[in-house]
């Protein structure tokens, strides 16, 4: 078999190309070739292997822009995420400035909502000042930009309003309420805050500037109050609002509140609660039944009025009212009294329901709020009134009872003291 | 790695350098195979530059031809099946009527009987006699013996089966050994002759 094929390829090979046949033949092809050249496009192929990284490139841009894709999101939900907890200084703050409160903003639509904002985010500037001044890195510069963050924002706030006044004056006094409380809040926390550094003298720097910006701006703002009066209906329903707000906030605060907090906290409610319904008492009336109330009537603006007035005197008198104050609160009541009989039963109303929806704004944000609650002592923010403590006086003594608070107790006797 | 296979895949380059390579080192066998097929050795150039220019063709369509050497066997085997239908108008229903319908005897499905019965066989005799042979014999033992195809690849090439192959193979060099016996008997009656003379 071997021998065979051997032999048989052998012959075989004698039979071959001679070699200008074979070059002839390869002309003629070459020819062939020229003639039937490669389609563009079959070139451009048979570069394949110089055009596959360029192929792999083009996958990666694209894998590259789909991570791409993936990160911005990210960056886009984690960025303004992480602003939220920045504080002047910091990188992110502008992101949390310009970004997020600013879009926040434009999501808010009726003109009350815009003035809650802003009231909200002066509310924020001052804050930030508190953080960065309880560490000690409150410079003047950020001070300065977070006074003047504190005006544009109640200036911005009262524009709105203005804006409200417009179409419904009395959403806009209610409007103007929302926002004298809340000024009132954060100019009470800041003079905590001042009364604490002095009393610490840990850090250089106090809060005094910003104190006097919010004061500043509470003054405008109470100053631009105007006489209006909002109706019955629009204001008993805002109270009706809030009150039911702040207790439900108490309802969940109560369970991890201190019994002491949670008494004084309940008293306010049911003070409130008893402006409320004196009020509406006063409002169901009939007007030829208003000659038996007016003493009733002045009692209330009197220790309304005393409120203001003690304030300022004893800001940091926590849960008692001293002796001395008792003159100087005849001597408001007298005069309140002189003031009061100017005032209509209707007005009488109003105020009562005015004070009523400061105290429970107050209290909400009291509640609401570790910095107000840490600063300021629910008595300076929210002070109690005379006529419902003699009220209440049996209510609270049940309640110390119950509790078995010490401190409780020695209110009451206080307020014994008081009267 | 069989025959058919060998050499040339992934080879870089352009498809024209690709293509004028597979011709330098085909065209030899190519023509050999033609040429040993149809007698004709003019006809045998024509048809390998034929084969040549019809692949290409297929190139320029844009398919890629990853081994050329069993491409160039298959568009030469038709060509030279047109050409003999030319010739000889011998269909290819006549061809399997002169096999007739046996599929083989157990004889001629053997590759070992194939081997030992061209061990009978004077190589040089038998190429000299591939003429005589029908070309379905001749197909098969050019590319077998001369191409030194495997029995696979050839059954690939023809579109046929295995069988088929190694009872063409078996009954052709049956007939080889039939043609150079009878070559030398009548060698013998001449040489006799002329003795008588």
């Amino acid at each position: 078999m071997k021998k065979f094929t051997e032999q048989l390829k052998k012959r075989a090979e004698s039979v071959k190309l001679r070699g200008f046949e074979r070059n002839n033949l390869r002309e003629r092809l070459v020819s062939y070739m020229e003639y039937h050249p490669l389609p563009q496009d079959l070139k451009d192929k048979q570069l394949m292997p110089a055009v596959v990284p360029t192929r792999t490139s083009f996958v990666q841009v694209a894998m590259f822009s789909r991570y791409m894709g993936a990160l911005t999101v990210l960056f886009l939900v984690m960025v303004p995420f992480v602003a939220e907890k920045a504080v002047p200084g910091d990188v992110l703050y502008p992101v949390k400035v310009r970004f997020n409160e600013e879009i926040r903003g434009s999501l808010t639509f009726s003109p009350y909502e815009k003035v809650e904002w802003e009231t909200s985010r002066l509310e924020r500037r001052i804050a930030e000042a508190r953080l960065l001044a309880n560490e000690g890195k409150l410079t003047p510069e950020v001070e300065e930009s977070v006074a003047e963050a504190v005006k544009q924002h109640s200036d911005a706030a009262q524009r709105e309003i203005a804006v409200i006044r417009a179409g419904d004056s009395e959403q806009a006094v209610i409007a103007e309420i929302t926002l004298a409380s809340a000024l009132e809040v954060q100019s009470e926390v800041l003079a905590g805050h001042t009364a604490r550094d002095i009393g610490a003298t840990m850090f250089g720097r106090s809060v005094v500037g910003l104190s006097g910006a919010v004061d500043a701006a509470r003054k405008t703002v109470e100053s631009a109050q105007t006489s209006e009066k909002p109706s019955y209906a629009k204001l008993s329903a805002k109270v009706e609002l809030e009150t039911t707000k702040a207790q439900e906030l108490f309802n969940s605060v109560s369970q991890n509140a201190t019994a002491e907090e949670v008494a004084s906290i309940e008293r306010r409610l049911s003070d409130i609660n008893n402006k409320v319904a004196k009020a509406i008492n006063l409002h169901n009336t009939k007007p030829e039944d208003i000659e038996a109330l007016p003493i009733n009537s002045d009692a209330e603006t009197a220790s309304s009025s005393e409120v203001a007035v003690e304030e300022p005197g004893e800001p940091s008198a926590a849960a008692s009212t001293t002796p001395e104050a008792l003159p100087k609160s005849e001597e408001v009541i007298a005069e309140a009294i002189e003031v009061a009989v100017i005032l209509t039963p209707e007005e009488v109303v109003i105020n009562l329901l005015r004070e009523a929806l400061m105290d429970t704004q107050k209290l909400i944000s009291f509640m609401t709020d570790i910095d107000v609650r840490q600063n300021v002592s629910i008595e300076e923010l929210v002070p109690m009134e005379k006529d419902s403590k003699i009220e209440e006086k049996k209510t609270d003594s049940q309640t110390s009872k119950q509790a078995g608070e010490n401190t409780t107790l020695k209110m009451n006797i206080d307020l014994d003291t008081d009267i | 790695m069989s025959l058919l296979q060998k050499g040339e895949d992934n080879q870089g380059g352009s498809q024209e350098e690709r293509f004028l390579a597979a011709f330098d080192e085909y065209s030899s066998a190519l023509f050999r195979h033609a040429s040993l097929r149809i007698s004709d050795r003019e006809k045998a150039i024509d048809l390998v530059h034929d084969t040549f220019t019809k692949v290409w063709g297929y190139v320029r369509q844009g398919h890629e031809i990853k081994l050329f050497r069993p491409f160039l066997y298959k568009v030469l085997n038709n060509l030279i099946i047109d050409e003999y239908r030319k010739k000889r108008e011998s269909s290819l229903d006549a061809l399997l009527e002169l096999e007739g319908v046996d599929e083989g005897s157990f004889e001629e499905l053997s590759e070992s009987t194939v081997e030992s019965l061209a061990a009978t066989l004077d190589g040089k005799r038998a190429f000299e006699m591939l003429e005589t042979l029908p070309d379905e014999y001749r197909e098969v033992i050019i590319l077998r013996f001369v191409d030194e195809l495997g029995p696979k690849e050839i059954s690939k090439l023809i579109e046929e089966s295995e069988n088929i192959v190694s009872v063409r193979l078996h009954r052709g060099l049956k007939l080889l050994r039939k043609s150079i016996e009878q070559e030398e008997r009548s060698r013998e009656e001449q040489r006799l002759l002329k003795q008588r003379k």
